[in-house]
């Protein structure tokens, strides 16, 4: 078992080159991500939400390992990331299945890849499908499935490698809403029994603060965190958390952090507009 | 199963009207559909056979060689940019030449000779071969790669398990183009270049101007086509039901 510590992003930069519009730097280049730090704690629900651009998803390629970045560096319980690896997991936003295989092979992949044996795998796949609501369908081709079906697929698959941390890219944010709050319900539930760690990057203010335990605010044009919330909720949570004055305070107080951004495209005066707030230490909730 | 009919909804009309007008213009050098399955018999023979067999024998050993390295370069091309930098315009220009104009200059440089047959049928296929196949890549979707590698899949398993099932369709549609093109090669060739195999006959019979068994022969070719494409076109029907298991 190896030591976990983690995730520990340090002043991750990625610089992408664009076409020059108002916001970008003069030699036609812009700052994707921009001198980001970050920790994740072995067993926190972390999520990241910015405006779009902000580069939350490059932020979680990188962790990932899909993206390098172009200074500082990424370490997942102690070793440097220089590519994906078991310990870490994705979710997509569009499920990404393969349209000639069923459910069952779908969510097996991860393991197939990994050289585990047919029976194993489907074994595990089989588990799985339960796990997240599945039954009956595993020899169902993707196309058959509705989105929300094909995201379950998603994360069943990403669950099925027992990975230490799962990294999600606006896994629910091709649902329409009623399919959305069904998969944020079912992620609870399932996250209620996992000891794994999470960053979640997401659009949505409400899905952020109930599914997480930190939300990381992000900027865009440079992406840049701008604040770094703990979540003063009790786990496990249900949706009947929104209903509370807590709740409303707290979506207040990230709408602050955002709204200090909202309706600008010039880069740094926005970004200095917001006080940032340090990152609380990350906390391995027992 | 009945919808395999629904072809001939256009196919019999069509050839109604081929036989009344044939009828009724009543010329010895225009056969109606009657005359041309009459002539069928004249054809047969063991002339006809050998003309075949030598014929296809040119033409697959080109398409076979534009199979492989086309279906190669197009897989190639499609996922790596740099080999689609240096090659890519040259299959692009393959593309908009008339390869009939290139003909006789390969016959010229190589000889009248079978060898020759069978380059000018590889010229002919191996673009219509090689850009589906290209496209095909290329259509596989970027985060499905992403994906997989995400799972720690390396280069060759990704080609295994993501991008050769994923373009298999447009393989086989080049594989299909190719041999409309490879056999539109052999037979241009032979007609006008170089008589053997089925080119010869036909030419015969053009000679004597018998119609009837000139499109006799162009028949029986057709069928060789509808037989070949026919049985690409069923091995990805069933390749499609597999992956349903």
């Amino acid at each position: 078992m190896t030591d976990r510590s983690g995730i520990s992003v340090r002043e991750v930069c990625k610089i992408f080159r664009r076409r020059s519009s108002g916001a970008d730097q003069a030699d036609g280049t812009f700052r994707a991500v921009d001198g980001v730090s970050l920790e994740i704690g072995v067993r926190e629900f972390v999520s990241v939400i910015g405006p779009s651009g902000c580069g939350k998803t490059t932020l979680l390629r990188m962790i990932a390992g899909l993206t390098k970045p172009d200074s500082g560096s990424v370490h997942v319980d102690g070793q440097e990331v220089r590519g994906p690896g078991p310990e870490r997991a994705m979710v997509f936003q569009h499920a990404s299945l393969l349209p000639w295989v069923n459910v069952l092979n779908n969510i097996a992949f991860g393991l197939k890849l990994r050289g585990v044996d047919r029976k194993s795998r489907l074994e595990r796949a089989q588990q799985a499908v339960a796990l997240v609501g599945l039954d009956g369908f595993e020899h169902a081709l993707p196309r058959e499935l509705s989105g929300g079906m094909q995201q379950r697929v998603g994360l069943a698959r990403a669950l099925v490698v027992d990975p230490m941390y799962l990294l999600m890219d606006e896994p629910f944010g091709s649902l329409d809403e009623i399919t959305r709050r069904e998969m944020q319900a079912e992620l609870l539930k399932i996250w209620s029994k996992q000891e794994k760690g999470a960053v979640f990057v997401t659009h949505s203010v409400d899905e952020a603060i109930i599914l997480s335990d930190r939300i990381i605010v992000m900027s865009s044009r440079p992406g840049r965190v701008v604040a770094d919330m703990r979540m003063p909720f009790t786990s496990p949570r249900s949706h009947a958390l929104e209903q509370t004055r807590e709740f409303a305070a707290v979506r207040a107080d990230v709408w602050k952090m955002l709204g200090g951004q909202s309706g600008e495209s010039a880069g740094a005066g926005t970004v200095d507009a917001v006080e940032p707030i340090p990152p609380s230490p990350p906390v391995d909730a027992a | 199963m009945w919808q395999l009919l629904l072809p001939f909804a256009v196919g019999i009309p069509l050839l109604l009207g081929w036989e009344l007008y044939a009828r009724g213009l009543n010329n010895p050098f225009v056969p109606g559909p009657t005359d041309v399955v009459a002539a069928l018999p004249n054809v047969l023979g063991g002339e006809l056979v050998g003309a075949f067999v030598t014929t296809n024998v040119a033409m697959l050993r080109g398409y076979a060689v534009a199979a492989v390295l086309g279906i190669l370069l197009g897989l190639v091309m499609g996922r790596y940019r740099l080999a689609d930098a240096i090659t890519g315009p040259y299959l692009d220009l393959a593309m908009v030449t008339p390869m009939i104009v290139l003909m006789p200059i390969v016959l010229m440089a190589l000889g009248l000779n079978a060898m020759a047959l069978s380059v000018v049928v590889f010229l002919f296929a191996l673009p219509y071969i090689a850009v589906p196949c290209r496209a095909g890549v290329r259509a596989v979707p970027a985060e499905s790669v992403d994906m997989a590698r995400s799972f720690g899949a390396g280069e060759l398993q990704l080609w295994r398990e993501v991008l050769l099932p994923g373009s298999l369709p447009a393989v086989l549609t080049g594989l299909r183009l190719g041999f409309g093109m490879a056999v539109t090669g052999i037979i241009a060739t032979e007609l006008t270049l170089l008589a053997v195999g089925l080119g010869r006959v036909i030419v015969g019979y053009q000679s004597r101007f018998q119609t009837d068994n000139t499109f006799a022969v162009t028949l029986l070719i057709m069928l060789e086509c509808i037989v070949v494409m026919g049985g690409l076109r069923l091995f990805e029907l069933r390749q499609q039901y597999r992956r349903l298991s």
